[in-house]
């Protein structure tokens, strides 16, 4: 039986991340992707090109956004000029839903732009379920909190990921964006079961998932956004879509970026699974 | 995954300020490690990061548990060297122009030292790079930085001027009408208004030249010492520069300090003797394409 997702967000279908490299593709034929996602923190301080194009995107697709700087998990004050930024961003492209990761960006003022991890434990649910509950206040919606790729864990967590990010959305009462290959990832990097990992996900909180490649360099895997999606990855994906009856689907892709119909035949290899989904809901 | 807390785990903390005292203990550790000049194998025998280790732990492996392949440390050298690499190619994005002058090895010798000195502290990597011709001109350590300081300062700044007139505001431009409006007579009381996308620059080298010499790949060797001008601006959302004679760059300066073109052109004509008439002839040429390419927001006589 499918579940379906409490915030009522629709299944906007198989959307793919915005790039500028991708700019002429799209403005020439504005093509059949479902909706776009875009990373807030590209358009937040500029009035240059970037932001003249999605404002035509979001004219034409719907629009996600997605942040890698909210640092939710850091114990600096939140930004607030950066969260009036966003909140403006989001109203001016209509943006469906807004979201980052679970994770720390930086602390003493600084930002290592990087997604950095946070013990599994419950000094560290007290404090992100408090910074959550603030920052859906002041965005007046709900966030949608992504699982991050980790490539350490700390001696001091006491719960697996997935019941962590479980406990959080449930705390915090926020939305979920589950990435599967960042399942993968974190799975293989630190010996983790994936399929105990997607039984423990609360997937009526799941609204987006999360396609991309990765880069494996046998001892581990670091998730680059550099490569085609790899078949356990797909397999994840199917198993969700079965599990939920059809979410949100976006494909990321940020490094060796290729041509924008390399990247849409990408997308596509998903229809088929999204298409049983549905099937099987209907 | 492990389950297991340590005992001096201050995991448990339930009240908000004991939670935040515990997380923040950890943050500061692990940003001090993985920011390290040296890499994480440079914080294990730091001193000052060894000091930050949270709850009394003595060392990362207390902290951070090793994989089946990877010890502790190693595991989190995954954070310290894409910490660097990240920035660094952002700042090789964002300065082709030096990272030819300077060559690979150079430039992230260089770019290391930078985000060490300067680490970011904006939400956005458009800032990363804000002070990088000042850190060229003059903090950086590397011999190869030392021998041509003031070349790679000036073509940082030109390079950081191309990506910060892309980011600015948007404003109207006025349009030759309005340039076409002024009656002659009140020429030299005009006010011409430049667009916030747009930056006027002086140099000591032609770093201009050497740029567009990058870009179209001729491999262009570091010049020799000549004065330069350059105009960057945006139009139809691309950044643009224009190269200057100085009387040029005179006048726009004067205009860009508020003063109406009468004083502005006195300013730039002072001293120049038997050219002035050359100057003279130039400036309805100069203003036609200075407001065809929407260089003013205002072009006002009051």
């Amino acid at each position: 039986m499918a579940v379906k997702n409490r915030f009522g967000l629709p299944d906007l279908g198989l959307g793919l991340g915005l790039r500028s490299v991708h700019f002429p593709a799209i403005l020439e034929s504005w093509p059949p992707v479902d909706f776009f996602e875009i990373l807030s923190e590209n358009y937040l301080a500029t009035e240059g090109r970037p932001v003249h194009v999605v404002e035509q995107v979001a004219e034409r697709y719907p629009v996600v956004l997605h942040g890698v700087s909210m640092s939710l998990g850091s114990t600096d004050p939140l930004d607030f000029d950066y969260l009036r930024r966003l909140k403006a961003l989001a109203e001016r492209v209509r943006a469906v839903w807004l979201g980052d990761h679970v994770c720390w960006t930086g602390v003493a003022g600084r930002n290592s732009h990087d997604l950095l991890p946070m013990p599994y434990d419950e000094a560290s649910l007290r404090h992100l379920v408090r910074r959550v509950r603030d920052v859906q206040e002041f965005l007046e919606r709900p966030l949608v909190l992504e699982n991050a790729s980790t490539y350490v864990t700390f001696r001091r967590s006491a719960m697996p990921e997935a019941e962590f990010i479980a406990r959080l959305a449930e705390e915090a009462d926020c939305a979920l964006l589950l990435d599967v290959n960042n399942v993968y990832v974190s799975c293989r990097n630190h010996g983790w079961d994936a399929r105990a990992y997607l039984d423990a996900v609360p997937y009526d909180r799941v609204v987006q998932i999360h396609l991309a490649g990765h880069t494996d360099h046998g001892t581990h895997c670091i998730d680059t956004h550099s490569r085609p999606v790899i078949d356990e990855v797909w397999r994840f994906y199917a198993d969700v879509e079965r599990r939920t009856g059809g979410r949100a689907t976006l494909l990321e892709w940020d490094e060796e970026i290729p041509s924008f119909e390399e990247t849409f035949a990408e997308l596509q290899k998903a229809a088929p699974h999204k298409q049983a989904a549905r099937r099987a809901v209907a | 995954m492990s389950a297991r807390a340590s005992p001096r785990s201050s995991g448990g903390a339930s009240r908000p300020a004991d939670a935040a005292a515990a997380v923040g203990a950890l943050e500061r550790w692990f940003q001090a490690a993985i920011m390290h000049p040296e890499g994480a194998a440079g914080a294990q025998s730091d001193a000052g990061v060894a000091a930050l280790l949270p709850a009394a732990a003595r060392s990362l492996e207390e902290v951070i548990e090793p994989s089946r392949e990877m010890t502790a440390a190693e595991r989190l050298d995954v954070y310290a060297s894409s910490y660097f690499l990240r920035l660094r190619d952002v700042l090789r994005n964002d300065f082709p122009g030096v990272l030819h002058a300077l060559g690979d090895e150079a430039f992230a010798r260089a770019a290391r030292e930078y985000v060490v000195r300067h680490p970011s502290s904006s939400f956005t990597l458009n800032e990363l790079g804000a002070r990088f011709p000042r850190f060229l001109a003059e903090e950086a350590g590397a011999p190869e930085v030392e021998e041509r300081r003031a070349f790679l300062g000036e073509l940082a700044a030109l390079e950081r001027a191309v990506e910060d007139v892309f980011h600015e505001r948007r404003t109207a431009s006025a349009d030759v009408s309005r340039l076409q409006a002024i009656p002659l007579e009140r020429w030299n009381d005009a006010r011409f208004t430049c667009i916030p996308a747009s930056r006027l620059l002086a140099f000591r080298h032609p770093v201009d030249r050497y740029l567009q010499d990058v870009y179209d790949e001729k491999a262009p060797a570091p010049p020799a010492p000549e004065p330069s001008w350059v105009l960057v601006y945006r139009k139809e959302w691309r950044s643009w520069r224009a190269r200057l004679v100085v009387e040029q760059h005179r006048i726009l300066e004067a205009l860009r300090r508020g003063l109406p073109l009468g004083a502005a052109l006195a300013a730039a004509l002072d001293g120049a003797g038997s050219d002035e008439e050359r100057i003279r002839s130039r400036l309805g040429e100069w203003f036609r394409e200075w407001t065809s390419e929407g260089l003013f927001a205002a072009i006002e006589v009051r």
